[in-house]
């Protein structure tokens, strides 16, 4: 019986795989139409997600392309798509507004309410092919780049309100030639930015040797940082010798043409090791850069319109003839040149030292809290 | 009484606090020589600031790990026995969770003092710019702080779900992310959440000492 077994076990196992690729052919060629059909479903699918998506977008465009509403604010237009209140709160924009138009009155006066007068401001609905948020852009009716804002719906009354008061002091700035040429960061009429420590914070930690010497209140150096030059004029207004390695440090390989083998040697010698006249090589060849944010000029112009309010107003109207931005400054803040830039920096540094924040407030909560937490774990006892 | 509780406590977590000290007390050194590798000399003042900033965020993840180890290693031990040995004491059980508490929170002196000398080691290191200054206590006091609320959160809720602390912590956030988000999406309100994460993590929220500024070093 054994010797049998041992001849017809191979056999029997060749016959039962036999049988089973018999059987599993048709499955599998089953299983490849199956696989085919679900592929062709899935692509029909996906075409008419597209084609959904399309129409979608078309409707919206349709529906947003004409602002057919329309109201006046106090000299500022505001034009909408009807389509808007279905999506957004219209009020919210008009509150903003208003708000902006109220702290520009309070500080400046007709004068200040008169910067935004004649703006008209579109808000448009954005298309969006996949949105979790439904958004608006709040810009000029005639936009040129980067004077829109795309905000989140509900729209935050806060937001529009900074935005107008953005848009004031862009209007401010190009109201007079000598702010228009000079070169600096947009002009936020906003009180509660946060520009003035930030740029007090770039002028203590950059790598100008003048920005910091103005950062502990030297007049002179404030003033040289504050100073529009160009070329090797600016390079010797905004740095000392003694910053050429910090230059160097912060100065990317990429300022540094890549066909200058010699300058990228100088580099790493004037980092590793200190060589100074390595270092002064690459300085001199490099392109050279501003060495703060462009926010401390910008909060320069703040300030000197803040100090000036209503009357400074009129008096930068009035003015058509100073050129030179730091002596209009002065005018309009009706301080001598070198008291308006100590009190910038006196503001500047006051600004830091509010933003790091006391520890107090923050100590007295997560005291408060922990009582809480501790007086809830006292609430169930174990049995 | 204290004292007993005190010194169990001690037995229970030092291995714990010992570890947590010492990794807040390396944190400030190990931060810098990660920013500061391959460049050589004093360094922008700039550089500095940036170079101390992760401190910041790995002080924080630290803060809640050890306070959350520290409040829940003891209750570990007494859950136990069932909580036996407390419920014997002659005193109120709110006495006796006073004292427990108190006994933990002086635990996390210990990493605080840690790091408070890790940081004063690690800035006489570095050559600090005169416009810069050093934030070592205002930064021990922030963890201080941030590690008693962590404790205390923990210590609650290991004392008000016992056994099943875990499973309600993580039913918690799950329960947050999912309706926070899913209100959100289906009503189109982001503001929602966003309204309630501001009211726990800015001032006076329960946690608005994690995402105030933990500075080393600021102008």
């Amino acid at each position: 019986m054994s010797e049998h077994r041992r001849v017809f076990r191979p056999l029997v196992v060749l016959a039962a795989l036999g049988a089973l690729l018999a059987t599993g052919a048709p499955g599998a060629a089953a299983q490849a139409g199956l696989e085919r059909e679900l592929r062709a479903r899935a692509n029909e699918a996906r075409l008419t997600t597209r084609e959904a998506r399309d129409a979608f977008l078309a409707s919206r465009r349709a529906a947003t392309a004409s602002l057919t509403d329309t109201l006046v604010i106090d000299g500022l237009t505001l034009r909408w798509p009807g389509t808007l209140r279905e999506l957004a709160d219209v009020d919210g924009i008009v509150a903003g507004i208003r708000d902006a138009q109220a702290s520009l009155a309070r500080r400046f006066g007709t004068g200040g309410t008169e910067l935004v007068a004649g703006a008209v401001l579109d808000v448009r609905i954005p298309v969006q092919r996949a949105s979790r948020t439904p958004r608006i852009r709040l810009a000029p009716a005639a936009e040129r780049a980067g004077q829109g804002q795309t905000l989140s719906t509900p729209v935050e009354r806060a937001a529009v309100r900074r935005y107008v008061l953005d848009l004031a002091g862009t209007r401010l700035r190009e109201s007079h030639a000598a702010l228009r040429t000079y070169p600096a960061s947009a002009l936020s009429l906003d009180e509660s930015s946060d520009h003035a420590a930030r740029a007090a914070r770039s002028l203590a930690t950059g790598e100008s040797a003048p920005g910091r010497r103005c950062a502990r209140g030297s007049v002179s150096a404030c003033r040289a940082i504050l100073t529009h030059a160009e070329g090797e004029q600016a390079k010797a207004l905004w740095y000392d010798r003694e910053d050429d390695r910090s230059i160097v440090f912060v100065t990317q390989h990429h300022r540094i043409a890549r066909d200058r083998t010699t300058l990228i040697e100088a580099r790493k010698r004037c980092l590793a090791d200190g060589d100074a006249p390595s270092c002064r090589l690459v300085v001199q060849q490099s392109a050279p850069h501003y060495p703060f944010t462009w926010l401390v000029r910008g909060s320069f112009i703040a300030h000197a319109i803040e100090m000036g309010g209503a009357d400074g107003l009129a008096r930068l109207k009035a003015d058509t003839v100073t050129r030179d931005p730091i002596a209009l400054l002065a005018r309009v803040a009706a301080l001598p040149e070198d008291s308006l830039i100590a009190s910038w920096q006196r503001a500047g540094a006051r600004a830091v030292e509010d933003s790091t924040g006391s520890l107090a407030p923050l100590t007295v909560a997560a005291l408060f809290w922990c009582g809480i937490f501790f007086f809830g774990a006292t609430r169930r006892r174990p049995r | 009484m204290f004292a007993q509780i005190l010194r169990t406590h001690w037995a229970w977590t030092r291995a714990l606090v010992g570890v947590l000290a010492l990794l807040t007390f390396v944190t400030p050194a190990f931060v810098w020589r990660l920013a500061n590798l391959g460049t050589s000399g004093a360094p922008p003042a700039l550089a500095l600031m940036e170079g101390f900033a992760a401190a910041g965020v790995i002080l924080a993840f630290l803060a809640v790990l050890g306070a959350f180890a520290i409040a829940a290693q003891p209750w570990t031990v007494d859950a136990a026995t069932n909580h036996v040995y407390p419920l014997s004491l002659p005193i109120p059980w709110a006495r006796y969770l006073a004292m427990r508490y108190s006994a933990g929170a002086l635990m996390l002196l210990g990493p605080t003092l840690a790091l408070w000398l890790g940081c004063v080691m690690a800035l006489a290191m570095v050559e600090l710019p005169d416009v810069l200054r050093s934030y070592a206590g205002a930064l021990a006091l922030r963890f201080l702080l941030a590690s008693l609320l962590a404790y205390s959160a923990t210590f609650a809720l290991q004392h008000l779900a016992g056994r099943r602390a875990p499973m309600v912590l993580l039913v918690s956030i799950l329960a947050l992310v999912v309706v926070g988000f899913g209100v959100g999406i289906v009503a189109g309100r982001a503001d929602l959440v966003d309204a309630t994460l501001r009211l726990l993590i800015e001032w006076p929220g329960p946690f608005a000492i994690f995402t105030e500024p933990w500075v080393l070093v600021d102008v």
